[in-house]
């Protein structure tokens, strides 16, 4: 984490360069602070104290830690990869379509519910999403590359 | 004597015209629509009164004004219960209560947790709404005496919370700033405004105007967290049995009354804040988080906040509700919108051929006083309503993680998405969620970097008015001054509390 | 001889029916029909509402009657909208777009991330001319602009929205070519200017005829200089270009102050077939003198008038036929 935000202190010092002084102020500053915080952080993640840090504590909460590592890991791959799937979801299908089939596929294959379930979930999200986005709000939502790939097929 | 009058007349009117039935009925209907307005994330007070102004072209003032405000106010109330229910932000400005009322919804105290958030939102409310009733006289004045220094001075000021928020120990302190540092880079996103240069826009066009706050702050709090539950397995109240969390919503109720100093101290801090066109919502929930935590009288209470403190609930409860009727003053006595939600509002004062400025305080100060009335009558509704239900809300919170997940992720994605309308939104909700992954994971405090984020550029634009205005001469007008000696006792405040903790130990053998 | 008569007539008259009956048949091509207007702004500002009026009111001069919603999609000063309505939306004439006045500079800038050609859309006209004004506290001593120039001290001028906002380039040229000795300060947003205005932190600012109205009606300000493009009510200011000899000044200034002209710019996707376009210009115009929207307006602090796309491809044109030396120049202090 340290090492990241080394990186992008970095990244920003040297972008900033180029800029007109007022632009470029705030980004070195910040940038070049950031930079040297990161670095001592660094230093001392690697050679300072084990003890030290069980004492400050961050005012926010922690992973929860009654749950074993493996199973943890394994845990959070998984949702980390649902979250992305229903980014591609969205992408592909569109929200109408990604809504209900995201719902149900996660409803049924990850939290192993039963067939009941699953499926008056689906039906309630998207009726929740298309009756308050949709018909109620008229947010614009892009179709999804699949369908318009589809579209074009039978109309060219 | 004649002021005082006329005040008086103005006051008894607004609530007489807020107590006619169709003002009345109008208003309820606010209500509900603010209900689920600051329950969804994401749908926000302002884009929200923009689509409600086509309704109001054939209502009266009387009759649109408790409309639009109804569900104005009440926004900042329920958006306090997604924050703790479920750990997604309802709005922008309830992403503290998140902090420490989500670990007790956690703890399976939701119950305990929902009371003090309502409880606390009313009184902010109506310190609001008597804060916008009695300053009306000293308006002009009080507005008129923050200029471009005096704001920087109080994004520093803002911006010092970050130490409070940090976490103690010199290394929570180095992280807490790296943060903050690293949000404040975050917020230089987009084009600048001194020579129009595109920064870090990495050639696309959805970056142009920044990172939206929504996306953000959903996916750095929110993602997180629905990724432990998924990890614990459970509900979010882990294995509390359904049913007995109805119970804690009186223990919540008694413990605002309990803080009652601190509940209207943060409500001080929210309308102060509030006043101020620009900063207002982020700003205030985050200083009185701040002030909450230095309530803490040992190392060992502080620690406790971000775990489920009752009082970090109490503070942003407070401040974000606080802030609203303080948002009216400059909008009505200036015609200067404190906030987008209020520039819409302004759109609609035109509309009903009513020109916001001093004619308000004057010419129809009833009116005035009738927006007053809404704010309070609004929210004391909302809150005897959401008292009755609750139980159910609570319970929400036992329901299997399997079955939320899902749900709580659409409403993430929906609300982020809403944003700009653009794919882009929901790759910086997943970014930012993997962002805010890391950095529990790291130990890295998030609250100091949503303060940097919101106040960086806005810190800049600042210092730069401030400095091509005055020269140099603005570091010594009395006011910044005095602020930047607030700021600095702000900052050190945790170090000054400690010297004198330890020297309190030390005295017990000289008596 | 009668029988073939009897065919004759009664073929006329089949004939008769058939071509009357084709207009009675033939419904009007927004029956039933949904169009939406693409905004590049979030809810709630100048063209937010102004579409939001335009969809209120055309329905009634549209046959057909059909809907008409808006749509917002926000970013880049409207250059997400822009490119939308170029490339993705369907010339059907169900979507029509409204974006950045200023856009037509982005093209000429060769800015990043245009993707249209501005002439190339089939243009609707522009429902407001929104002209630039330089206003002033009133209780300053300066009544005139010249009153200004002889002024030894900087002039405080607050802006919002940095080098790419029309109004802050309206003063920095009147800086650089009137000689207009002032220094800009910048706030987040008009709102913030407007304060420091009232608290005396800046002089004045530039900004819309139609946002400042309200306050030279409250008596905070006064205008005291105009660009080329003027609006009802402000005819008699002195323009911009009359203060300086530079010649390129001067064009520079008229090429700022141009697409001013096309104040609120709408817009249909290139290729729109023609008598769809003549239905939406005929609708445009005729709503612009329809006295119920005009109230609208008026409460709205919004003036109305339409402006052909005859006249609005004329701008367009002179904006982007200007030589190179000139695009250079203008370059130096204006940006998209």
């Amino acid at each position: 984490m340290n090492l990241f935000m080394v990186v992008i202190a970095v990244g920003v010092v040297l972008t900033a360069l180029k800029w007109p002084f007022k632009t470029a102020l705030f980004p070195m500053v910040i940038g070049i602070t950031v930079f040297f915080m990161s670095f001592a952080e660094l230093l001392l993640s690697l050679f300072g104290r084990e003890e030290r840090g069980k004492k400050q504590s961050a005012i926010d909460f922690k992973l929860s830690e009654d749950v074993d590592k493996a199973v943890a890991l394994r845990r959070t791959l998984l949702t980390f990869g649902w979250i992305i799937g229903f980014f591609l979801f969205i992408l592909f299908f569109g929200f109408s379509i990604a809504v209900p089939l995201f719902v149900f596929l996660y409803i049924k294959l990850y939290g192993k519910e039963k067939w009941v379930i699953s499926v008056t979930m689906a039906v309630m999200s998207w009726f929740f999403f298309y009756g308050l986005f949709v018909w109620l709000l008229d947010t614009p939502f892009e179709e999804g590359l699949v369908l318009k790939v589809l579209k074009a097929i039978v109309i060219g | 004597m004649e002021t005082m009058k006329t005040m008086v007349d103005a006051c008894i009117g607004g609530l007489l015209i807020n107590l006619q039935l169709w003002p009345f009925i109008y208003m309820l209907i606010g209500c509900a629509i603010g209900f689920w307005v600051g329950i969804l994330p994401g749908i926000g007070g302002g884009t929200t009164l923009a689509l409600m102004m086509p309704f109001i072209y054939k209502m009266t003032p009387q009759e649109a004004f408790p409309f639009l405000l109804g569900m104005h106010s009440v926004v900042q109330t329920t958006g306090d219960i997604t924050s703790v229910l479920f750990g997604i932000p309802g709005e922008a400005t309830t992403v503290a209560t998140i902090v420490d009322g989500f670990p007790m919804a956690k703890k399976g105290e939701a119950g305990r947790a929902l009371g003090a958030v309502l409880m606390s939102s009313l009184i902010g409310a109506l310190f609001g709404a008597a804060f916008l009733a009695f300053t009306i006289p000293i308006v002009r004045p009080l507005v008129l005496a923050f200029g471009s220094p005096e704001m920087f001075m109080l994004i520093l000021l803002g911006l010092t919370c970050i130490s409070t928020l940090s976490g103690h120990g010199k290394r929570g302190l180095l992280l807490g700033l790296m943060s903050g540092g690293f949000g404040f880079l975050c917020s230089l996103v987009g084009q600048d405004r001194q020579a129009g240069v595109l920064r870090f826009t990495f050639g696309q066009l959805y970056l142009w105007n920044g990172l939206s706050i929504i996306p953000v702050v959903i996916g750095l709090f929110a993602i997180p967290e629905i990724i432990d539950l998924a990890v614990r397995g459970t509900g979010i109240a882990g294995n509390v049995p359904f049913g007995k969390l109805g119970k804690g919503v009186k223990d919540g109720i008694k413990d605002t009354f309990r803080h009652f100093w601190l509940t209207i101290r943060c409500s001080l801090i929210g309308s102060l804040i509030g006043i101020l066109p620009g900063l207002g919502g982020g700003v205030a929930q985050w200083v009185s988080y701040a002030h909450a935590t230095q309530s803490a009288k040992t190392e060992e209470e502080r620690a406790g906040f971000g775990k489920g403190d009752i009082r970090g609930v109490l503070g942003p409860g407070a401040a974000n509700n606080s802030k609203e009727g303080a948002g009216l003053i400059p909008t009505v006595a200036f015609g200067i919108p404190g906030s987008s939600g209020m520039a819409v509002l302004m759109g609609a004062f035109f509309l009903l051929g009513i020109v916001p400025g001093p004619d308000m305080l004057t010419k129809h100060l009833t009116l005035t006083y009738s927006m007053v009335w809404t704010i309070v009558l609004a929210n004391i509704i909302i809150v005897a309503v959401c008292l009755l239900f609750i139980n159910h809300l609570a319970n929400l919170t036992t329901i299997r993680g399997s079955l939320i997940n899902p749900v709580v992720l659409l409403l993430c994605f929906i609300g982020a998405y809403t944003s700009n309308n653009d794919i882009g939104d929901l790759i910086v909700l997943m970014i930012f969620g993997g962002v805010g992954y890391f950095m529990v994971r790291f130990r890295w405090p998030r609250p100091p970097f949503i303060l940097g984020f919101i106040l960086g550029k806005l810190a800049e634009t600042y210092l730069y008015s401030s400095t091509t205005r005055y020269g140099a001469a603005w570091l010594i007008r009395p006011k910044v001054i005095i602020l930047f000696c607030i700021a600095a006792a702000f900052a050190l405040y945790p170090f000054i509390q400690k010297r004198f903790r330890k020297a309190d130990l030390g005295e017990p053998d000289k008596i | 001889m009668k029988r073939q008569i009897l065919c004759l007539i009664i073929a006329f008259f089949i004939l008769t029916v058939f071509v009357s009956s084709k207009p009675l048949l033939a419904a009007p091509y927004y029956e039933g029909k949904l169009i939406n207007i693409v905004v590049g702004y979030s809810p709630g500002g100048g063209y937010d509402r102004m579409a939001r009026l335009l969809a209120k009111h055309l329905p009634k001069h549209i046959p057909g009657k059909p809907t008409v919603l808006v749509q917002n999609m926000p970013g880049a000063g409207s250059l997400i909208a822009a490119n939308h309505i170029y490339n993705i939306a369907k010339p059907d004439g169900l979507t029509i777009g409204t974006f950045n006045r200023g856009v037509p500079f982005a093209q000429l800038l060769k800015a990043e991330g245009v993707k249209f050609d501005i002439t190339k859309y089939s243009w609707v006209g522009s429902t407001a001319v929104e002209a630039a004004v330089l206003a002033l506290r009133t209780d300053l001593p300066y009544k005139t602009f010249d009153d200004v120039l002889k002024s030894k001290s900087p002039l405080m001028i607050g802006s919002a929205g940095g080098p790419s906002d029309s109004n802050t380039q309206f003063i920095i040229l009147l800086k650089e070519f009137a000689g207009l000795n002032a220094k800009m300060i910048d706030y987040p947003a008009s709102a913030e200017v407007m304060l420091a205005v009232e608290q005396k932190e800046v002089d004045g600012r530039g900004a819309s005829y139609s946002s400042i109205k309200p306050f030279i009606e409250r008596g905070l300000v006064r205008p005291l200089i105009r660009s080329r493009v003027s609006e009802p009510g402000i005819e008699n200011l002195p323009v911009d270009e009359n203060f300086t000899t530079n010649i390129k000044g001067k064009t520079i200034m008229a090429m700022r102050s141009a697409p001013e002209k096309i104040g609120r710019p709408y817009v249909a996707p290139p290729g729109t077939p023609a008598d769809i376009m003549n239905i939406l210009r005929d609708a445009f115009a005729k709503v612009a003198k329809d006295p119920e929207l005009i109230e609208d307006a008026k409460k709205n602090m919004m003036t109305i008038e339409y402006v052909p796309s005859g006249e609005c491809l004329k701008v367009l044109n002179y904006i982007l036929n200007q030589p190179e030396d000139i695009v250079k120049e203008f370059g130096k202090y204006i940006k998209f």
